[in-house]
């Protein structure tokens, strides 16, 4: 396996095709788990940064992150933010309600996210049933 | 592919071994030094064993989840004004045999092992636990 | 087969499957209880001994049909005693049958006389309410087996993977000595009883998985060397994770503050393992391209540790932090975990370890034919939905008595609350029913319908 820093000495279109789809499926996993937004952030960057070139690896990587991470953002924020805001906070029932959502939800983007990478580091494509764009 | 072996996580693990020996060499020191064991908590803590009343209760959260948490029951039940006559008076009662309610077995204690458990009981409701359970209903 | 005394694990998995069926049996005994229908003839506390004493009992009958099973291979070299193995099977299941038994015909504080607890009490604890003479029985099986795996690699081709095995099997043996230490000090009986059941479930056990994770993995793709990579890594994050991560159990009863940092760091890591284990399944098995026919084993292979991950890395993550554990210890959050870590990460390995060795055990030629597959890809299905259902409604009950009993101001009586959840329980009983099913669909299958299709 190459190895090296890949920010150093490296403008980020020379960063070879499989590296690029790591680095993608890896921002999309952190948004979710350790850095919610910034990892985000740095997604979009690339995405529009790097030339993605639909028939490489990191093109559909990017692109499924992409789309999905916007996913993730709908599910896990928009529809949790709205349940809580229209919900009675003093019945547990609302509780019951949420916290499952949201931890299935959530689970579910992480392992979809895992296979990603399992797919990116092994040199493949990989599509993100429904909430990835079809092509 | 060659697989290099590196011993660094052996090297970590050890480190984490010890620190766990560590703090254990410390837990166990420092608890005997807080919690002052009579002959009759330690024959309550058998009566409890041997009745297996875990299959049912938690204490201190752990057991089975069926019925209510005793760690803290002396202290619900009134502590020493009226734990210890409650804590007898219910073993006594039971089962209850109302309907569709969850029943507890009658165990027969005698007088002797009653006082050991209530005794038992007593020094688990003191245990520091951090003001564990949240709640007085455990 | 490409080894006779491979055998020897035939005997093993049969007995696990079938003591299986049994703890679910069990299990639907006490999901009734739950939802207040009391049964005559047996309490709660005697059905729940014998749903969690055979859930052991079965899955280490399965990781020594797996062990017996994968290290000759491995080490390309017979079994050291065969002859030691079978008898020590007899003996298990004879310890098995009388421990049983006595649950089901004696009160259990009369069980605890005859067997002389007073002189040396270790009955009456989560997990380990065995007698002690049965305790000692357990741990001579465990020392015989250490034994014939470890002479049997030392004579032998030294793998990761049989090394990963052998690293497991004895480390079980060595921490098992903790369920005959039960001090009189309740705090310290029950620091040390998590020595026991931590380092089992999140140690050796963990490592016993993993070691025939692996070998099935190989076993499909063909490929050791990247297969032993990925499981070097996962084995250092395992390593690394659990030792500290103990402290996830010592947060509430008794022991210095410190354990409340100490568990909560270390054990917020202990989801990695699992994410590694699905990382490495999905990047090495490559469906489209791979031969390997018998798709049960691929299914049972790839969903283990995908439902490892959620079970145990997620469900595990969730009441792992100290102020969440708070409100959440000693409730039914902590049953739906259990469940659904148990079923997802040791259950499922020893069902996949099965269904990839009884085929060839019992010399079948053919795996991959029609009627067989289909049923026990049902009977997975059923299983592994009904699971994670059941695991979801004790959850969801888990929160609402969080709530009422925990984090109000007027806080509700324990059973008063109980009885306002019974619709979820009414659902984990419907659950478990359908559990229930697929075991039998699952055994069915092996001993019927693969008998009668199988050698075509
Ligand atoms: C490897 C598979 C695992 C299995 C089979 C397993 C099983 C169990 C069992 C049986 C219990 C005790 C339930 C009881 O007392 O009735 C338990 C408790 C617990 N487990 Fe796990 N577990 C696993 C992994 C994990 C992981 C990875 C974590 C953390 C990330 C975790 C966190 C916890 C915590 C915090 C408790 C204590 C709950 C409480 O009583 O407050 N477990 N687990
Ligand atoms: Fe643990």
């Amino acid at each position: 396996m190459e190895q090296g820093n890949i920010f150093i000495n490296q403008g980020i279109s020379e960063i070879p095709d499989r590296k690029m789809a790591i680095i993608a499926e890896s921002l999309y996993l952190l948004n979710l788990l350790i850095l919610p937004g910034i990892a985000f952030l740095a997604l979009v960057w690339l995405f529009i940064k790097y030339d993605n070139v639909s028939t490489r690896i990191s093109g559909c990587h990017l692109r499924q992150t992409f789309s999905a991470s916007i996913w993730v953002g709908l599910l896990l924020v928009l529809v949790t933010w709205v349940m809580l805001s229209t919900m009675n906070h003093d019945s547990p029932y609302t509780w019951m309600i949420v916290i499952p959502y949201f931890v299935i939800c959530h689970s579910v983007l992480v392992l979809l996210g895992i296979m990603g990478l399992a797919k990116a580091l092994a040199g493949k494509k990989f599509h993100y049933p429904i909430i990835g764009p079809s092509s | 592919m060659k697989i290099k072996i590196s011993t660094k996580p052996i090297y970590y693990s050890s480190l984490i071994v010890l620190l766990l020996l560590g703090l254990t060499i410390h837990t166990t020191i420092v608890l005997p030094q807080r919690d002052h064991l009579t002959p009759q908590i330690i024959k309550g803590k058998m009566v409890w064993e041997e009745h297996n009343c875990i299959g049912c209760h938690t204490l201190l959260g752990e057991g089975a989840y069926f019925a209510p948490e005793l760690s803290n029951v002396y202290e619900r039940r009134g502590g020493s004004q009226g734990g210890i006559y409650f804590i007898k008076a219910w073993l006594k009662a039971m089962p209850t045999n109302i309907p569709g309610r969850r029943q507890m077995p009658q165990f027969n204690l005698t007088e002797d092992e009653l006082n050991a458990l209530i005794a038992f009981l007593k020094w688990t409701s003191e245990i520091n636990t951090f003001s564990w359970p949240p709640s007085e209903k455990g | 087969m490409l080894y006779p005394s491979q055998a020897v694990a035939k005997p093993y998995f049969i007995t696990a499957i079938a003591l299986f069926a049994v703890q679910v049996l069990f299990g639907l005994i006490i999901g009734i209880q739950y939802v207040m229908i009391n049964i005559p003839f047996i309490t709660f506390a005697t059905a729940k001994l014998i749903h969690t004493n055979l859930l052991i009992i079965w899955l280490l009958f399965g990781f020594m049909g797996a062990a017996y099973y994968i290290i000759p291979e491995e080490s390309e070299q017979e079994l050291y005693n065969s002859k030691l193995a079978v008898l020590l099977f007899w003996v298990f299941l004879a310890l098995t049958i009388i421990t049983t038994l006595g649950y089901l015909l004696l009160p259990y504080a009369t069980f605890a006389k005859i067997t002389g607890n007073q002189f040396f009490p270790t009955m009456g604890r989560e997990y380990l309410e065995q007698p002690t003479i049965i305790k000692l029985g357990l741990f001579a099986v465990l020392c015989g087996f250490s034994y014939n795996i470890a002479m049997t690699i030392l004579h032998g081709r030294k793998t990761m993977i049989n090394l990963l095995l052998l690293v497991g099997i004895v480390g079980s043996t060595i921490v098992f000595v903790f369920a005959f230490y039960n001090p009189s000090n309740l705090v310290l009986a029950k620091y040390y009883r998590w020595w026991l059941l931590h380092f089992w479930l999140e140690g050796t056990w963990e490592l016993i998985m993993e070691a025939i994770l692996a070998y099935i993995i190989f076993k499909i793709t063909g490929d050791r060397a990247i297969v032993e990579k990925w499981l070097y890594i996962i084995v250092a994050v395992t390593l690394t994770t659990s030792v500290l991560g103990i402290g996830h159990h010592y947060y509430w009863i008794g022991v210095p503050e410190y354990w409340q940092w100490v568990g909560t760091i270390f054990s917020v890591f202990e989801l990695l393992p699992f994410f590694f284990m699905v990382l490495f399944v999905f990047n090495v098995v490559n469906c489209t391209k791979c031969q390997y026919s018998n798709n049960a084993v691929k299914l049972w292979a790839l969903s283990t540790p995908i439902m490892a991950f959620l079970g145990a890395g997620v469900l595990g993550f969730l009441h792992t932090l100290a102020p969440v554990n708070y409100y959440s210890h000693g409730t039914q959050i902590t049953s739906a975990h259990a469940h659904l870590a148990f079923y997802s990460t040791y259950v499922m390995i020893v069902l996949t370890m099965v269904s990839y060795a009884m085929p060839i055990l019992r010399d079948h030629k053919v795996i991959n034919h029609g009627i067989s597959q289909k049923l026990e890809i049902l009977a997975f299905w059923l299983m592994t939905v009904s699971m994670s259902l059941m695991a979801l409604f004790i959850a969801i009950a888990g929160i609402m008595q969080i709530y009422v009993q925990r984090a109000t101001e007027i806080a509700l009586p324990f059973i008063e609350i109980q009885n306002s959840m019974v619709v979820m329980f009414w659902l984990r009983e419907i659950g478990g029913v359908v559990f229930f099913i697929g075991v039998i669909i699952y055994i069915t299958n092996f001993f019927m319908v693969k008998k009668k299709y199988g050698t075509r």
